[in-house]
């Protein structure tokens, strides 16, 4: 099996995480699904630009993330609608209703934070990156990480606390 | 002493006020998921404007914890979804069309 072959193969199998992150960004199903697709040709086509053995799952992150970050430029992936305001039926592609219920106050706190805050939080406490990881992924500072993570909770503070309860602008 | 018993009605003895508060926060739900059904607004109430003059009834602490389980739960349901058909047959492409160049 040729290297490419194998990176394909590996590729695939990040495709989870990949779904994972892109809908916590887009916080849409439809839209995360079409993220994660042109991440795919984007690594595909630049598969020979991977440096072996570095992190093939941070570069495909970088690659969703860029993408993600021109897309909104394009107001093409943003789910601008707030997930309170989101039919539930809508969510029912990605989870049942029970789960739905389940997850639907995350959901809503999620969607009150930034992109940024919210990559930050993903990355972290989902995916289980390090600071450093996260920051090389966001292409920032560790410190800039540590500071997004510090103001989501704080304005998932004063979601808590009803205030701020609109969602925070689209960078 | 009337006034003085007016005095009295309106401040309450620090046991009673733990009481009151310690009774209060057993009978809340705990964290931010359950914080937000108690939350004043348009958020869960249609936007009832009686509702939304009501101030919340105390500050409320996130529960870092609770809020963080669930994004990892959430997560973790994405990670276990089997992989659209669509993706695996776009990687299957595009490798076919690398071969044959």
């Amino acid at each position: 099996m040729s290297d490419r072959a194998r990176l394909r193969d590996e590729l695939v199998t990040w495709i989870p995480n990949l779904r994972a992150f892109a809908l916590s960004l887009t916080q849409s199903a439809q839209h995360s699904d079409d993220l994660v697709q042109d991440t795919l040709v984007k690594a595909l086509s630049n598969l020979d630009k991977f440096q072996a053995g570095t992190n093939l799952r941070a570069w495909l992150f970088t690659i969703l993330r860029n993408s993600f970050y021109n897309g909104i430029r394009y107001r093409k992936y943003h789910q601008s609608t707030a997930l309170d305001e989101v039919d539930p039926a809508c969510l029912e592609q990605r989870a049942t209703q029970e789960k739905y219920i389940e997850f639907q106050d995350v959901l809503r706190g999620m969607s009150r934070l930034a992109p940024e805050q919210r990559e930050a939080i993903v990355l972290i406490a989902a995916e289980g990156l390090s600071y450093e990881e996260a920051a090389a992924v966001c292409n920032c500072p560790v410190g800039t990480v540590k500071s997004r993570l510090s103001r989501a909770r704080q304005r998932l503070e004063e979601y808590a606390n009803g205030k701020g309860a609109r969602a925070e602008p689209v960078p | 002493m009337e006034a003085s018993g007016e005095s009295e009605e309106k401040v309450l003895l620090p046991s009673q006020e733990t009481a009151q508060a310690r009774a209060a926060r057993d009978t809340a739900p705990q964290g931010l998921a359950a914080r937000a059904c108690s939350l004043p607004g348009e958020l869960f109430d249609g936007g009832s404007a009686k509702l939304r003059a009501k101030p919340p009834a105390g500050r409320a602490v996130l529960d870092e914890a609770r809020f963080t389980a669930g994004i990892v739960r959430f997560y973790e349901t994405v990670l276990n979804e089997p992989v659209p058909e669509k993706m695996l047959r776009l990687v299957e492409e595009i490798a076919k069309r690398e071969r044959e160049r």
